[in-house]
């Protein structure tokens, strides 16, 4: 009797535990971990959802929880098509404690920068400068010595046999005057002194053709219009911006334009390497996003320690040919 | 302590121990039920407080509307209800504000959260800058304010819009999770109840089964019983229930019924020695009357011819002869009567003392006869034909060849409530050896057929038939001091038979 009470006990305290065991795995649904934060900055991109902008925010976004940051991407935070004036006027009202921004440089944009600025709120400018804002630093590249790059590319294709004839340098609309300005003044020099060194004339003619980006669309649009005009197609085309390289990638291969058209690429994602590779793309110019992920957070976080910070912080671009895109595009391989 | 659990479950009644053994399990599930119903409902109030935080987002993102609609309202009009509905919703807005609590939602919620508190803060100065300059009717100033509100509250409502979604987005995947969980559970719910059930099963029918296990012991036993087998062992189970008291009353009467069968089997061995008793008499009795009948021819014939033998003598006036005719008919005349009946005393000493003096009448007074006899005591009832086989004895073996004067003596007396029947000769006496051997019925001195003075009837047959009679085995005594001493014949009778 005493025996089967105990079984009897055991059994049903057995089951209760099971019970609660097996409820307590089942009933698992995630109480997401908040972890406390000493600063919080808005992460305000153009177009954060683009390779580019994901591996510089990648990069920001690992530098920025060294220092027990919380960087919220806004777009993709808020989600729905929120414009850049936007989003920069969210952060500045959500009294954050920096801002990285990469986008136009309207007035709009530079009067916000500049409340934010008024408010004690540090705003780190990426790849575009808002040259006219109170922006604290601009992280980007140095435009002359990208020109200086291109201008390498340029003479490498017209060494290989093609002809110089027009060079099409693709920029955004928002890019600053001065900054296509001085690509296309470095391109100019090289060739220049090229000549000179030479006495062979290889100058091309260089035209800046500026994608306005109206809507999401438009910059697709715009490349597509230039291969429709058949009579006035570029020799070399240059791509200032990840996007638009892989839209004149498409579109040589769509209108069966390999070989004839030279395209030389910004960003080094796996679809620009595998391009370059096959030598569909001739080369294309790298950008260091973890480089300039890391410095914009750097440069916040001194601004927000010391006061003040670098007004300027370079990045590092480096050219990728085939046989260095063929080794890039192994190494990843076997990283996978 | 568990000794005494035990000592008080073995001492407990069927009914008290069955009550026990159903209340346990039942208990058991109950308590097993409650729990895991008390488990299920928890679950049930957690899928209700998923959605807790987008009805205050939702009611955040209402009062915000009613903050800009009564200030665009009061811009407009300028009157009382507006501002009044423009403070109770900022004061609603505030409140539901403070209210908003998702530090446990993950850093990116909480992030949110942080932009909403401070967008609202931002919102509610301008707001309040805008209802202020209306005030003072500073046109310009509350103008630039109100467009300034309408681009921060459409940016609130935006950020209260994907926070909101963000939530909803988390609670739905979590809804979906309870749900299935919830089925999950209803499952297993049942699963634990049939495994609880099932050992409580398992468990109460051991429990039974120690109980009903002495029944059925006892069942059999009775089965057997039935059957006619009483040898059979019953276990008596240690304890004061029913069933205990049960089997020991059982044991007690298989003992009676086995004690009472013995009683009842030693009575019938012993009717069944008694009627055989009764057969081994009634053969003696044939036996006796067959050789009586075997006599009979000549007795009758005797018996007749001695009639006219008597008759003719009294015609002749020979009164001698007369006298021993009609004695040897009357010794024949008892013989063929007495001798399947028992007799008096009186009527044996009467054949004596007729049989003794036909001897005489033959022998010519060789035997010299006498008697002692205790009146009182013959009517006493005795098997007839036992003197005179005796006196026949002592004359045949006793006296027959001595050279001094045969006497033969009868007693009849009285000893310790028996009648005693002595005959004593002085004759030739005998060995104690012979003595032994008459007494144990081996030599059973048969009167010899060509004795012209016997009736047929031997010593063992009178011993087996007063032992018969008188159901006793100390009938008869013989004494004898040894050769040419003479022997005595005690024959021992109870007053009473």
């Amino acid at each position: 009797m005493i025996v089967g009470t105990i079984i009897m006990i055991t059994a049903a305290v057995a089951t209760g535990i099971l019970f609660r065991v097996i409820t307590r795995t089942m009933y698992s649904v995630e109480q997401e971990e908040t972890i406390g934060y000493e600063k919080h900055y808005a992460f305000v991109a153009e177009d954060s959802d683009s390779d580019f902008w994901q591996e510089v925010f990648k990069s920001a976004n690992e530098q920025a929880r060294e220092y027990n940051i919380y960087l919220e991407d806004l777009r993709t935070g808020l989600g729905g098509d929120f414009s850049i004036e936007e989003l920069l006027r969210i952060a500045v009202n959500s009294k954050m404690d920096g801002i990285v921004y990469s986008g136009g440089a309207n007035e709009e944009v530079s009067a916000l920068i500049d409340k934010a600025a008024d408010a004690g709120i540090g705003v780190v400018v990426l790849q575009n400068d808002v040259e006219t804002s109170k922006r604290q630093c601009y992280v980007g590249l140095n435009y002359y010595e990208l020109g200086q790059m291109y201008a390498i590319e340029i003479d490498r294709l017209i060494e290989s046999g093609t002809t110089p004839g027009t060079v099409d340098i693709l920029v955004d609309g928002d890019m600053a005057e001065g900054a296509s300005n001085l690509i296309v003044m470095a391109i100019e020099d090289h060739l220049r002194e090229k000549t000179e060194e030479n006495g062979e004339e290889v100058l091309p003619e260089i035209v800046v053709t500026r994608i306005e980006a109206e809507d999401i669309f438009s910059a697709e649009e715009s490349i597509r219009n230039i291969f429709l005009e058949k009579e006035n197609l570029p020799n070399i085309m240059l791509c200032v911006n990840s996007v638009y390289t892989r839209c004149a990638y498409q579109a040589v291969v769509d209108y069966n334009l390999v070989g004839q058209i030279q395209i030389i690429g910004y960003f080094a994602n796996d679809t620009i390497l595998d391009a370059v590779d096959k030598q569909v793309i001739f080369s294309t110019v790298s950008i260091d996003t973890d480089e300039m992920g890391k410095s914009c957070i750097q440069a916040l976080y001194e601004y927000n320690s010391m006061g003040y910070t670098n007004s300027y912080l370079p990045v590092g671009i480096e050219v990728v040919d085939q046989a260095k895109a063929h080794q890039m595009l192994a190494e990843k391989t076997n990283r996978k | 302590m568990t000794g005494a659990i035990r000592r008080k479950w073995n001492n407990a009644s069927v009914r008290s121990k069955l009550l026990i053994a159903f209340i346990i399990p039942t208990v058991l599930i109950l308590i097993v039920n409650i729990y895991m119903y008390v488990s299920i409902n928890t679950m049930i109030a957690k899928v209700d407080e998923i959605y807790v935080v987008n009805v205050s987002l939702n009611n955040l993102s209402d009062d915000l509307t009613s903050i800009q609609n009564s200030m665009k309202d009061y811009l407009e009009s300028k009157s009382t209800t507006s501002l009044n509905d423009y403070y109770r919703a900022e004061q609603d807005y505030r409140n539901g504000l403070a209210s908003l609590d998702l530090k446990n939602s993950g850093t990116a919620v909480y992030a949110m959260q942080e932009n909403i508190i401070h967008q609202s803060e931002n919102y509610l100065q301008v707001a309040g800058e805008t209802i202020t300059a209306k005030r003072g009717r500073n046109v310009e100033k509350y103008k630039a304010s109100f467009e300034e509100t309408v681009g921060m509250y459409s940016d609130l409502q935006a950020c209260i819009y994907a926070l909101n979604n963000k939530q909803f987005k988390k609670n739905t995947s979590d809804y979906s999770i309870l749900l299935s969980s919830l089925r999950s559970m209803e499952m297993i719910t049942i699963l634990i109840l049939f495994f609880i059930g099932i050992v409580n099963v398992i468990v109460v029918f051991l429990m039974t089964k120690s109980m009903t296990l002495p029944l059925i012991d006892l069942s059999q036993a009775a089965n057997e019983v039935a059957e006619g087998n009483f040898d059979v062992e019953v276990e008596v189970t240690e304890g004061g229930d029913e069933i205990s008291v049960v089997s020991k009353a059982f044991k007690q009467m298989l003992l009676s019924i086995q004690k009472y069968i013995a009683e009842i089997k030693d009575s019938v061995l012993r009717e069944s020695r008694l009627k055989e008793h009764e057969l081994v008499m009634e053969n003696r009795m044939k036996e006796v009357q067959l050789r009586s009948l075997q006599a009979q021819i000549n007795p009758h014939f005797l018996f007749n011819t001695l009639n006219a033998g008597e008759q003719l003598a009294m015609m002749e006036g020979a009164d001698k002869t007369t006298e021993f005719i009609e004695n040897m008919a009357d010794f024949f005349r008892y013989n063929i009567k007495k001798i399947d009946n028992d007799a008096s005393i009186a009527e044996e000493i009467t054949l004596v003392d007729k049989y003794v003096y036909i001897l005489n009448v033959r022998f010519t007074g060789e035997i010299h006869y006498r008697k002692h006899v205790d009146e009182e005591v013959t009517e006493v009832r005795v098997p007839s034909m036992i003197l005179q086989p005796i006196v026949e004895n002592a004359v045949n073996y006793g006296i027959r060849d001595i050279d001094w004067e045969g006497h033969i003596d009868l007693n009849v007396y009285r000893e310790n409530g028996n009648v005693m029947l002595s005959i004593k000769d002085n004759g030739i006496g005998m060995g104690q050896e012979q003595i032994d051997r008459i007494l144990s019925g081996e030599a059973v001195g048969e009167p010899s057929a060509d004795h012209a003075a016997s009736n047929g009837i031997g010593l063992g047959n009178v011993i087996e038939r007063l032992q018969i009679f008188t159901g006793r085995s100390d009938v008869m005594e013989i004494f004898s001091e040894g050769e040419g001493k003479g022997t005595e014949f005690v024959i021992k009778v109870p007053m009473h038979v």
